[in-house]
């Protein structure tokens, strides 16, 4: 349960501040001017915040829908994503967010409409192409859905516009959420995947993988369609037989047609965050594989990289068509 | 030179010697002798530090700093500032902590760190002042010191560490000549039991960011007794990292110990690792 509640005096009134406070009764609430005072400081620690992360509403004032770095998509012309979020609910040792932020607090935007207007201003300019959305690369999308509403919120407008896709990415095993609505072809549940040894290990408070598994199965029989994700690769001992199996067990579980995409990628860092997070998990069996690659990116030897890539992607074109399958560059 | 820090690493920064003396006898600190502008006490084992700054902003800067340089505190060390306070909120002589402090010169706010599950039922914004309050426009609480404090210990430390406890004294109509040594040092004695009860809570989490700067295993061990260029200290924290988390159960220390010289000690790590 949450403690602490910091909230923007800007947003106080705001419609989505008070449904959100309307959960947290007993929590104590502390009125700030941005959320700059309390999130990201120096000298803050995000692991000891990680241990009970208090939350924060705030205003977002610009940069609500951001180009996605090149060489990342799952198949559309245009590729943009979106966070109403900051940190999430889960605790996974190669989590970047750890890497990035000094703060484990979770941080909410709860201006929904500003990210609402811009996502239609770009599908109008974009009228004609086809584009994709990606939400959950700086939280999970669909793990606060009981406090946010955000999926509630965000997916009528793209139930009007068919050229555009949305994909939550999430580790999330619930899918109420789901359930209440009407199934859309452009939104893509993606799964975030890894053999369930491995998860145990590492996706620490996150739902396991046969869980994930069947909330997946579940949302494909109600006629969702279903991301992939296995990014990041990880390796450990007897790696190929873990993944094999894994590839083995979604399939046996799920229809490939309700399968959208596929992605693959290895684990990589930019060197900075790898810094912070290898001090935070020093006896982390999963990082004393990686070394520095380049100036900038700490990652598995490219050997090691590359025969992970193949060897998956051979294994996955064994079960779905090639052309659902994407590689995210390092 | 070993720098890791001691446990239980706390600082106590205090306004006036009535306030500070139950926590000395509580903690049984002694007189630290030698010539200083702010007396400070500490324990034998060194674990607790204990300045009284005198009242106002720039007395608890000043003493704050000192006591920093003089206890060779770190990034891990928790920082306490307790104090009588003045509210028209909360009752005299209930503990409070502070998550919100606003300088009333500037306006500006600092927040410390919510600190989960402590065990002080009350929280509440405290406001710096640079006079005793009489009027209590706000809710909360109010002091002389907070601000200040906070403000110079956060470049210090670990904001999750900095500690602001208020106890309050007086509210509303309270009469200030009333307020004397003995009512003060028996409003802070009443709380120690709740002080030194919150000790293992901010401890663990010092804890927790020791362990993040903590040399690996057996680094010093192995320094001791071969000699190692400084790229090669770089590389064997590298590989004593790996072998932590790869090979935790082989004996480390019992194979390395027919090596000679750094750079076998070296090899062998490189070779065993890459043998997988």
């Amino acid at each position: 349960m949450i403690e602490t509640i910091y909230i923007e005096k800007e947003i106080e009134d705001s419609p989505k501040t008070i449904q959100i406070l309307r959960k947290f009764k007993n929590a104590r609430k502390i009125s700030i001017d941005r959320y700059g005072e309390i999130f990201n400081k120096k000298n803050q620690n995000f692991r000891v915040q990680k241990i009970k992360p208090n939350l924060i509403l705030a205003k977002k004032h610009k940069g609500f829908v951001l180009p996605t770095p090149e060489g990342f998509g799952i198949g559309d012309q245009k590729n943009f994503y979106f966070s109403h979020m900051y940190n999430c609910l889960y605790d996974c040792s190669y989590c970047f967010l750890q890497g990035m932020y000094s703060s484990a607090n979770y941080l909410i935007f709860v201006n929904f409409e500003d990210f609402k207007k811009e996502i239609k201003e770009i599908m109008e300019r974009n009228f004609g192409q086809s584009i994709s959305f990606f939400s959950g690369y700086d939280c999970d999308s669909v793990a606060m859905e009981s406090v946010t509403n955000f999926i509630d919120d965000f997916i009528p407008i793209f139930k009007d516009h068919e050229n555009a896709l949305i994909e939550l990415r999430t580790k999330s095993a619930q899918t109420r959420i789901f359930e209440k609505l009407e199934p859309i072809s452009n939104c893509v549940i993606a799964y975030s995947l890894m053999p369930e040894e491995t998860a145990l290990k590492l996706d620490k408070k996150a739902p396991s993988i046969s869980l994930r598994i069947a909330a997946m199965k579940k949302l494909s029989v109600m006629g969702w369609k279903i991301g992939l994700r296995f990014d990041p690769l990880i390796y450990s001992e007897n790696w190929r037989i873990k993944y094999q199996n894994l590839f083995k067990e979604i399939y046996s579980d799920i229809k490939e047609e309700s399968i959208h995409s596929v992605s693959l990628g290895s684990l990589r860092f930019p060197k900075a965050y790898f810094n912070k997070i290898f001090g935070y998990h020093r006896e982390e069996e999963v990082f004393s594989h990686m070394d520095i690659k380049s100036e900038n990116v700490v990652s598995y030897d490219k050997a090691l990289e590359n025969e992970m890539n193949t060897f998956c992607k051979n294994e996955l074109l064994k079960y779905c068509n090639e052309k659902k399958v994407f590689n995210c560059y390092s | 030179m070993n720098n890791i820090p001691k446990k239980d690493s706390v600082r106590w920064v205090i306004a006036l010697m009535p306030e500070a003396n139950p926590i000395i006898r509580a903690l049984s600190l002694i007189k630290i002798a030698g010539n200083l502008p702010f007396p400070i006490y500490s324990d034998e084992g060194r674990e607790h530090w204990l300045i009284v700054s005198g009242l106002g902003q720039i007395n608890v800067a000043a003493a704050t700093s000192l006591l920093f340089e003089k206890s060779r505190a770190d990034k891990t060390s928790v920082w306490i500032n307790v104090g009588i306070a003045g509210s028209k909120t909360f009752n005299i002589g209930e503990l409070v902590f502070i998550d919100k402090v606003t300088s009333n010169t500037s306006g500006k706010s600092l927040y410390p760190y919510s600190i989960p599950n402590l065990k002080i039922e009350n929280r509440s914004e405290l406001v710096t002042v640079n006079n005793p309050e009489r009027e209590f426009g706000s809710e909360g609480v109010y002091d002389m010191e907070g601000f200040s404090f906070f403000k110079v210990t956060s470049k210090l430390s670990s904001n999750e560490l900095i500690l602001i406890l208020k106890i309050v004294s007086d509210g509303p109509g309270s009469d200030l000549s009333k307020i004397d040594k003995n009512k003060i040092s028996k409003l802070v004695e009443k709380k120690i039991p709740t002080l030194l009860q919150i000790l293992p809570t901010v401890a663990s989490l010092s804890e927790n960011l020791r362990n993040q700067i903590l040399l690996p295993k057996n680094f010093e061990d192995i320094c001791k007794v071969r000699k190692f260029t400084f790229s090669q200290r770089v590389t064997l924290k590298k590989l004593l990292h790996q072998w932590h988390a790869r090979k935790p159960s082989k004996n480390l220390l019992k194979n390395i110990s027919v090596l000679k010289t750094s750079s076998k000690i070296i090899k062998f790590m490189e070779e065993e690792l890459n043998r997988g």
